[in-house]
């Protein structure tokens, strides 16, 4: 069960990764992630929350307890 | 329509346009206080806090700065990871870098950046971002909710957590290793970068 659990995890990074490739080649009828990212953090509660998000997953896998006991 | 009526309609979209995102960023307090994580779970929730009090209009109005140039962001960037990278993990210099990356990020970006150069959207384009979206927050969802399960399963049926992994189970080992989480830093501080700099004002 453990191995399906993370290729569930592999699978989500690696359609992040194609989302991120067809869109920037504006293929298969999808904009690129960087026009989406623009138009929805220019909302301060989108924006915030993205940031708040980025930030503490640095803060979790580097600094704070990443495990928990 | 009174300029009175207006303002009063427009105040109402933009409490029933935050209200989702309140709530995601205050459920994840929740989260993170369930997990004895009480400067995560106060982190968010300040965050929640804030903006509410955005939204019901009581914060006072600051214009979008000006990104900082260039040279300086990349200076500070590489700083940032070759601190983050070379010294130990959990370490102190680890803790002051992401207290003021923090600090930096949520102040900077509270009031956004100045527009740059960028196109708005053209009119056909709409469709292809209202696609993009759906298939972004599908991934987004898919890996939220499969990350839930691994922090139930681990609450609830504790004996069973090897069986279900979270992401920072898979993580964890690998950033013991220099090279990983020289990639994993550089990857974070990149996407910070991106993420600030998005969302202009036009």
């Amino acid at each position: 069960m453990a191995w399906f659990t993370t290729l569930v995890f592999v699978a989500c990074g690696v359609a992040a990764v194609a989302l991120w490739l067809t869109g920037r080649r504006n293929a298969l009828g999808l904009a690129p992630t960087g026009q989406l990212f623009d138009l929805i953090l220019g909302e301060r509660a989108v924006r915030m929350t993205v940031l708040v998000f980025w930030w503490w997953i640095g803060w979790h896998f580097l600094v704070a307890r990443t495990i928990d006991p | 329509m009174t300029p009175e009526l207006a303002d009063d309609v427009r105040s109402s979209r933009t409490v029933a346009r935050t209200l989702p995102w309140v709530a995601i960023v205050a459920l994840t307090a929740m989260v993170q206080f369930v997990r004895a994580a009480p400067i995560d779970g106060t982190v968010f929730s300040t965050v929640a806090v804030a903006l509410l009090a955005d939204a019901i209009g009581i914060v006072p109005r600051v214009g979008p700065l000006a990104a900082p140039g260039r040279l300086p962001a990349l200076a500070g960037a590489l700083a940032a990871c070759l601190l983050l990278t070379l010294t130990p993990r959990h370490g102190v210099v680890d803790g002051i870098v992401l207290v003021g990356l923090g600090a930096a990020a949520l102040v900077g970006g509270w009031p956004g950046v100045r527009a740059g150069g960028r196109e708005r959207p053209r009119p056909g384009d709409t469709a292809a971002l209202r696609r993009t979206a759906v298939l972004w927050a599908a991934v987004a969802i898919v890996t939220c909710l499969w990350e839930l399960t691994s922090f139930v399963v681990d609450r609830l049926l504790p004996e069973q957590k090897a069986q279900h992994p979270a992401i920072s189970d898979l993580l964890d080992p690998a950033l013991d290793q220099l090279w990983f989480r020289a990639l994993f830093v550089v990857a974070w501080i990149a996407l910070g970068l991106a993420l600030l700099s998005r969302g202009g004002r036009r």
